[in-house]
């Protein structure tokens, strides 16, 4: 079920109401009515699947038990080995086989049929998660788990198709701490504006802009002339694009969960505003970045054993993180690129900057030259994150490099399509957006619903907007939020799924 | 200092405050807006505004599989913007004695046309379809570039399967969504304005007409051209059909002729007459002969009866203005797009009725011929590309593409 869809809202609708009335006579249901919802929520796309999430459920839950149940440290590493194993089995064969098959056909230039399977929505991040739990467990950092506060931590609606990706120390503590399973009015509050903000994100913001988006992609996939205005057209508008849908796709999360009293980790605040690209992983896909540094960087070595090991964690992790978001090799070079990134920034701060000392020291001297030095590098970390995204969009490696290679001014085709000529002018607002305004976990960062935000002082001081904006249960919230809503509901005519949705 | 228990019940007051102004909101303007909309829908539905309801651009992909279904027509036109501009369905439907509905939207792409065919086949009135084949095998839109589109709208959803919840979507649709809310705006002021007494070309784009100022120098050029173009003979050997490159979406025209065959419906394929001082006339040989052989290999197995016009070539219609004194166009949209002159036309050739009057005669002479009636179609199509080919080489002196 999309959130952005009436069937969703009528859902939610129903969900909210019995779990109100619930709350009046037996706040004990709460949390059995919150499982059963979600698993009516996933099941509603493709029943089927069901078997498989309950499968995963049972059978990480059963691993997880064996090992709080053992003192053996080798029997424990045994099942985490065996769990983590299902996991990505799980993942492999759903998401990667095919493109296994393909690529052993094309190396060894076989013919041998490419099956066709249908990826179980949402895997990624269940599968993820389970993961999470698995290693926590294995490291001591769960003492006990219920099979229901499993089963809610695993499939609780509003984090189980497309994240944030929520781990068991966030989420277990809160369930433990529940008492009683009632609707608060002032979280339901909190929920429904944020909620609002995500879904006008979605519906008015980036869905209606689309269209000009793929067309571009459309045309270097035909073959037509790319120029390099269409070239970047098409890396920033999809940029923003994947910004608004997933962003405005984890605010819908979040302002769901607080809605149920849960708060889940914060996944978005302004990456765009990033001047580095440390910075940027720092604010985009904030869950996953964790759950690769702390289940492949760091184990791979991290930065603690000189610039060369370092760099190799960080192709291996990023060429793996960009796996996880799609079987095909644009994925994998969109990955090795932010690794490259990444790396370029590691052996600047090790390499370049000592010996620069007297420069920096006079830039940070200057306000202005301050602001210049910082302006200059969030224009270029916007530009490489916008270089990479084509071979997230592009349909195939060779679409990619062409607009890449329109990018960069390779193209001698001057005259190009129209499409990103046109479309540039009407990217300004989405900068203003990204660059000039307060995001929502900003606005919201008071409210109790977002965790970790308090990690994330961007702006030292609160400006202008933010103080006068910041989400309080005020009149003019109430028929802001409310407007908001209906522009946006209202603009739900066009379907369209989230982009995590696949993956 | 107030206590835990205090602020909690302020919070709580100050919860329910929100909530209750928000769910206030939220449901009276939903509510207004939803009257507003029903009554502008019965509008929509009334016989006199069929012109502005079908011809207006906009949510067309929201509202007219819901409004075919209720007319249930015995004709249906489907296609992009050239065919949505060239049918007025009061007009033709007055002209051919039959029902139509103009079911073409704006910039359609292959996929859309053939969910809008098999949303419409078991209308029980229908007869024949008439299908524009630009956007299908010439120059096809393989990007959705506008909206609306929503396949929980149609009566089938891919697989074939009667839609779930089929009416409480379209009563959604058609109160609460944004194209609602766009597209009554755009009726009603229409509506208002003709009953106001203003000139259709001022309130519905697909009637206003062509300034033929500004292309005397087209004019010229093609006037100069013309002699020679019957006496050219072709420039080297011609291309087999099996070396023109099949166009990208003609599986979605072939899907959409086995499940027109398959119910016994008409087909009355064409392409649109262009005109030649605007419009490039497209370089169609490869689209039109895949065509024609497409439609003739469907043609045994098909219990209704195939048609396949071409009206796309120099011919009275599409040499507008090269000849003319006045002004403005009578068969041209200023974007080049026909007007429902040029449907009322095509509609006469196809249904074998005579043309209007005032028709000049030179268009009763050569405009659009049955192709799978007669046996040299494929030297016409021939023919018809070369001399467009000259034309277009004629208006480009400085340089052909």
């Amino acid at each position: 079920m999309v959130f952005a869809s009436q069937a969703f809202l009528a859902f939610l609708v129903v969900v909210l109401g019995v779990y109100w009335l619930l709350g009046r006579t037996r706040p004990w249901a709460g949390k059995a009515w919150l499982i059963i919802a979600s698993l009516f929520f996933y099941g509603y796309w493709a029943p089927a699947y069901l078997l498989l999430l309950a499968g995963s459920i049972i059978a990480n839950f059963t691993i997880v038990r064996g090992m709080l149940a053992s003192a053996n440290a080798r029997w424990r590493s045994l099942l985490v080995a065996i769990g983590v194993a299902l996991n990505i089995g799980l993942i492999a064969y759903y998401k990667y086989f095919a493109f296994l098959v393909e690529s052993l056909n094309f190396v060894a230039a076989t013919d041998v049929r490419v099956p066709e399977i249908v990826l179980p929505i949402g895997i990624s991040f269940f599968t993820f998660q389970q993961i999470g739990l698995l290693v926590d467990t294995w490291k001591g950092r769960v003492a006990s788990l219920r099979l229901w506060d499993h089963a809610f931590f695993i499939a609780f609606f509003p984090q189980l198709i497309a994240g944030p990706i929520v781990s068991q120390h966030e989420m277990l503590p809160q369930l433990a701490a529940m008492r009683r399973w009632m609707l608060e009015p002032g979280k339901v509050a909190v929920g429904a504006a944020l909620f609002s903000i995500g879904l006008f994100k979605k519906t008015v913001l980036i869905d209606p802009f689309v269209p000009h988006i793929d067309a571009i992609y459309s045309a270097a996939a035909r073959g037509d002339p790319i120029s390099i205005l269409d070239g970047w057209a098409a890396g920033i508008g999809y940029g923003f694009q994947v910004y608004f849908d997933f962003s405005g796709y984890s605010d819908m999360a979040i302002g769901l969960a607080f809605m149920f009293g849960l708060s889940l980790p914060l996944n978005f605040f302004s990456p765009y505003k990033a001047a580095s690209i440390r910075i940027f992983w720092r604010c985009w896909h904030v869950t996953l970045s964790r759950f690769l540094r702390n289940l492949l960087f760091v184990p791979m070595g991290g930065s603690r054993h000189g610039l060369a090991r370092t760099i190799a964690a960080l192709l291996g992790t990023m060429a793996i993180g960009g796996l996880w978001h799609g079987a095909g090799w644009n994925f994998v070079i969109w990955g090795l690129l932010h690794g490259a990134y990444l790396s370029v920034n590691h052996a600047w701060i090790d390499l370049a900057l000592p010996r620069a000392g007297p420069l920096v020291a006079r830039v940070r001297a200057s306000p202005a030259l301050r602001r210049m030095a910082h302006a200059a590098s969030v224009l270029l970390t916007f530009g490489a994150v916008s270089f990479a995204w084509v071979y997230f969009r592009a349909p195939d490696l060779e679409t990619a490099s062409r607009l890449a290679g329109a990018m960069l001014g390779l193209s001698d085709r001057a005259g190009g399509q129209r499409l990103g000529a046109d479309m540039l002018p009407t990217l300004l607002p989405y900068f203003l957006i990204v660059w000039c305004l307060p995001n929502p976990m900003q606005l919201f960062r008071s409210s109790g619903a977002i965790l970790h935000v308090e990690n994330y002082p961007i702006s030292r001081e609160p400006t202008l907007i933010e103080r006068r904006f910041s989400f309080s249960l005020s009149p003019g919230w109430a028929a802001g939020s409310a407007l908001v809503f209906l522009v946006a509901w209202f603009a739900m005519s066009n379907l369209s799924p989230f982009i995590y949705y696949q993956f | 200092m107030k206590s835990g228990d205090t602020i909690g019940n302020a919070q709580e007051q100050l919860g329910w405050r929100f909530l209750r102004l928000f769910a206030l909101v939220v449901i009276s303007v939903a509510a207004l807006v939803a009257v507003v909309n029903r009554v502008a829908y019965r509008q929509m539905l009334k016989a006199d505004n069929q012109t502005i309801v079908q011809l207006i651009d906009g949510w067309a992909r929201v509202y007219k599989p819901i409004l075919v279904d209720h007319f249930d027509p015995e004709i249906i036109v489907f296609g992009a913007s050239w065919a949505r501009d060239a049918f007025d369905p009061v007009t033709v439907s007055a002209f051919t004695g039959l029902h139509w509905f103009n079911h073409a939207v704006s910039g359609a792409t292959p996929y859309e046309t053939r969910r809008f065919v098999e949303s419409t086949l078991d209308d029980p009135n229908l007869t024949a379809v008439v299908l524009n084949l630009d956007t299908i095998l010439r120059s096809s839109i393989d990007v959705q570039m506008k909206y609306g589109f929503d396949e929980a709208l149609l009566d089938k959803d891919p697989q074939g399967r009667p839609t779930r919840w089929l009416k409480a979507r379209r009563e959604y649709a058609i109160t609460l969504s944004g194209a609602a809310i766009g597209t009554n705006l755009e009726v009603l002021k229409a509506l208002h304005a003709r009953d106001a007494g203003v000139d259709v070309s001022e309130y519905l784009e697909s009637y206003d007409r062509l300034d033929f100022r500004g292309y005397e120098t087209e004019f010229k050029l093609i006037r100069d051209a013309l002699p020679q173009l019957g006496a050219l003979a072709p420039a080297g050997e011609e291309p087999s059909l099996s070396a023109l490159p099949e166009p990208p979406y003609a599986e979605e025209f072939e899907r959409i002729l086995e499940a027109l065959c398959t119910m016994d419906i008409d087909v009355y394929a064409y392409f649109t007459p262009t005109m030649v001082a605007v419009e490039r006339l497209g370089r169609g040989l490869a689209a039109t002969l895949h065509g024609l052989r497409l439609l003739r290999s469907h043609q045994p197995g098909c219990r209704a009866r195939l048609h396949y016009y071409n009206f796309n070539y120099p011919n009275a219609v599409t040499l507008d203005g090269v000849f003319a004194t006045g002004r403005f166009s009578d068969l041209y949209r200023s974007d080049g797009h026909p007007r429902p002159t040029i449907g009322v036309l095509m509609a006469a050739r196809m249904f074998g009725l005579p043309f209007p009057d005032g028709t000049p005669p030179e268009v009763a002479g050569d405009f659009g011929v049955d192709l799978l009636k007669v046996e040299d179609a494929e030297r016409r199509l021939r023919e018809q590309a070369r001399r467009v080919e000259q034309l277009f080489a004629a208006r480009h002196p400085a340089g052909v593409q």
